[in-house]
């Protein structure tokens, strides 16, 4: 996200600050904060902001949350005029740690110390995570092509300049064979698909092949029944980690939760 | 026992279920109050309306009520009882072996008691477990990798602690390992739900059965990876089949991965008594089918036979029990004639269209 251009402090609205934190993720779920409904609230005074989240549940793992309100506070920093950035997390067993530390600017293992290596840690599992949010997109674009009838050899001779995405009509469109295929409310994933394969330094150049394993490695044919079985393995898992979490998060707060992705 | 509209039976073994006591008199710390109120939005958001309880009874039930739920209206001929200590939160304890015995005292041919172990307790814990054996005669413990104690934030089941108690279970006859490894269950800050290490130890311990419960949600998928490499290693459903009921469709791409990967003989139902009730739960998964398409991708399916297997026999194989002299114990027992009573009057939902 771009930050906001504000001539003076006046200018910083909610809007512009909801803009700024708008990609920072949930890293397991793959799903911005902001879509899953847990930001509680983006108040501003001046060029002092205050951003409230909450999670599911009360024991939601404090080592995430503290990834999403570091995140958080770095984003809405970003913004130009903005001079002070508090998050406060609200209804958690770590409240206070998350709240304080990440507010002094700490690393999680200064909140949370006696936990050695941790901070290195967390960023792996960051990485493991855009690697499952990449396979669970290339699952959605796989299933689309099938459907419109692609066959295998064809998918594997696809070039990342074979796709475009269409936002506003959340479709991606793929040129094969001089025709081109509407992949219908694909859009969405194939924009993600795009930006986890940059996030995780995998070829995603004009002239790469489209599809590629969560190493870097191209399609070959033969290995499309693999690729779609892991794949889907990898979406299962991540839809129904989301279905929980917005289900629970509604119960807890109440509400209208945002629809499920997929099926 | 179940039995289907052409009067097979199934006999059901639930895995997975606890007597606990989360009453604000126990609760020591704000944790108990939290931890017991995470418990019942899962209970709330995952059961059907009818099968809601409210917060008061669900902090604590009787013993008659979990008797009733399970064996007299629920279709469960028999179940294990799986403790959850949580001392840090509870003044006595959420749901321990020495709370969970009372129901072993009082039903002997009804239910299973397993233990626990803690491998960060040393030779105390090393002490604990011979008694457990000593006094109830363990099959299984309940192991929780994630638990903090004092300040620790977890352990793993590949440490050389944790490798010291596995091997005294060998020794001990202690063959079912079940490991939560499930969503949201104590505060954690490394990656306690990650399954690897029970790749590790599964492969050192081979004489050993690793019941992984709740599939390892949240890392469903990586649990599938292990447990097709594993010959020891099996799937608990608890809190996964609760999914039947508002996510259909996530269930049976859930049933048709565990199936392909794992195969039948190694997916164990469990309740997780009282988070939900076996009634329901069991009415559901019999009248399941796997959509068409997913049984062509991955050339699985759901017959009365793998039913069987899930419902009951895969456990009765793991705690070496004949089910049928144990369904000849439990038979007539008062248990069996309230249930026979309760489900041939008017309106029954003994069938699998409920």
């Amino acid at each position: 996200m771009i930050a906001t251009e504000a001539s003076s402090s006046s200018e910083i609205t909610e809007d512009s600050i909801y803009q700024a934190i708008a990609d920072v993720l949930d890293p397991e779920l793959d799903e911005p904060l902001v879509n899953l409904g847990f930001i509680d609230r983006v108040e501003v005074t001046g060029s002092d902001v205050s951003i409230t989240f909450k999670l599911p549940t009360y024991w939601c793992a404090p080592n995430f949350a503290y990834l999403m309100a570091a995140d958080l506070r770095k984003r809405a920093s970003s913004v130009t005029g903005v001079r002070n950035v508090r998050v406060v997390l609200l209804d958690h067993c770590a409240e206070d740690e998350v709240t304080s530390g990440v507010n002094q600017g700490q690393s999680f293992s200064e909140a949370f110390p006696g936990e050695g290596s941790e901070d290195e840690h967390l960023e792996e599992l960051r990485r493991v995570f855009l690697r499952k949010g990449f396979l669970m997109r290339q699952d959605t674009l796989l299933r689309q092509m099938m459907k419109l009838g692609l066959d295998e050899a064809t998918i594997a001779a696809l070039r990342v300049e074979d796709m475009r995405v269409d936002e506003p009509m959340n479709a991606a469109f793929v040129t094969a064979g001089g025709r081109e295929y509407c992949l219908e409310r694909a859009g969405r994933s194939g924009s993600i698909y795009q930006q986890r394969r940059v996030a995780l330094g995998l070829p995603h150049a004009p002239g790469d092949p489209l599809m590629i394993d969560d190493q870097g490695k191209p399609l070959q044919t033969g290995e499309l029944p693999q690729f779609l079985r892991r794949s889907r393995s990898v979406r299962m898992n991540i839809v129904l980690n989301t279905s929980l979490c917005k289900g629970l998060f509604q119960t807890r707060y109440g509400g209208s939760s945002a629809p499920d992705d997929d099926e | 026992m179940y039995r289907t509209d052409n009067g097979d039976g199934v006999f059901v073994i639930d895995a997975h279920s606890h007597l606990w006591d989360a009453s604000p008199e126990n609760q020591a710390n704000k944790y108990g109050r939290g931890w017991i109120d995470c418990f019942y939005a899962y209970h709330k958001n995952l059961s059907p309306p009818e099968y809601v309880w409210t917060l008061e009874h669900y902090e604590k039930y009787s013993p008659d009520d979990m008797v009733h739920d399970q064996f007299v209206k629920g279709y469960v001929d028999l179940a294990v009882l799986q403790p959850t200590y949580l001392t840090d939160f509870y003044k006595n304890g959420f749901n321990t072996i020495e709370q969970n015995s009372v129901m072993k005292k009082a039903y002997p041919d009804r239910y299973i008691l397993n233990g626990a172990f803690d491998p960060r307790e040393g030779e105390a814990g090393l002490d604990y477990l011979r008694r457990q054996k000593g006094e109830w005669d363990i099959k299984g413990v309940k192991l929780y990798t994630a638990e903090w104690r004092g300040g620790s934030k977890g352990y793993k089941l590949s440490d050389p602690e944790s490798y010291r108690f596995l091997a005294e279970c060998v020794k001990l006859g202690i063959t079912n390992i079940h490991v939560h490894k499930g969503p949201t269950i104590y505060p954690l800050n490394r990656d306690a739900f990650d399954v690897a290490d029970v790749d590790d130890a599964a492969s050192e311990f081979t004489d050993l059965n690793f019941i992984v419960e709740h599939c390892g949600l949240p890392r469903l998928e990586d649990f599938c990876w292990i447990a097709t490499q594993e010959s020891n290693v099996y799937a608990g459903l608890a809190v996964v089949l609760p999914f039947i009921h508002p996510r259909p469709r996530y269930f049976a791409e859930v049933m048709a991965n565990l199936l392909f990967w794992i195969g039948p003989d190694k997916i164990l139902f469990g309740s997780d008594y009282a988070i939900w009730e076996p009634k329901w739960l069991i009415e559901k998964f019999m009248a399941f089918q796997i959509p068409e398409d997913l049984q062509a991708e991955f050339n699985v399916k759901m017959d009365l036979e793998t039913r069987r297997k899930i419902l009951g026999l895969n456990a009765a194989r793991l705690y070496n029990i004949d089910v049928d002299a144990a369904g000849a114990r439990i038979k007539d027992d008062s248990l069996s004639k309230q249930a026979v009573a309760l489900h041939s009057t008017p309106g029954r939902s003994t069938g699998s269209h409920g």
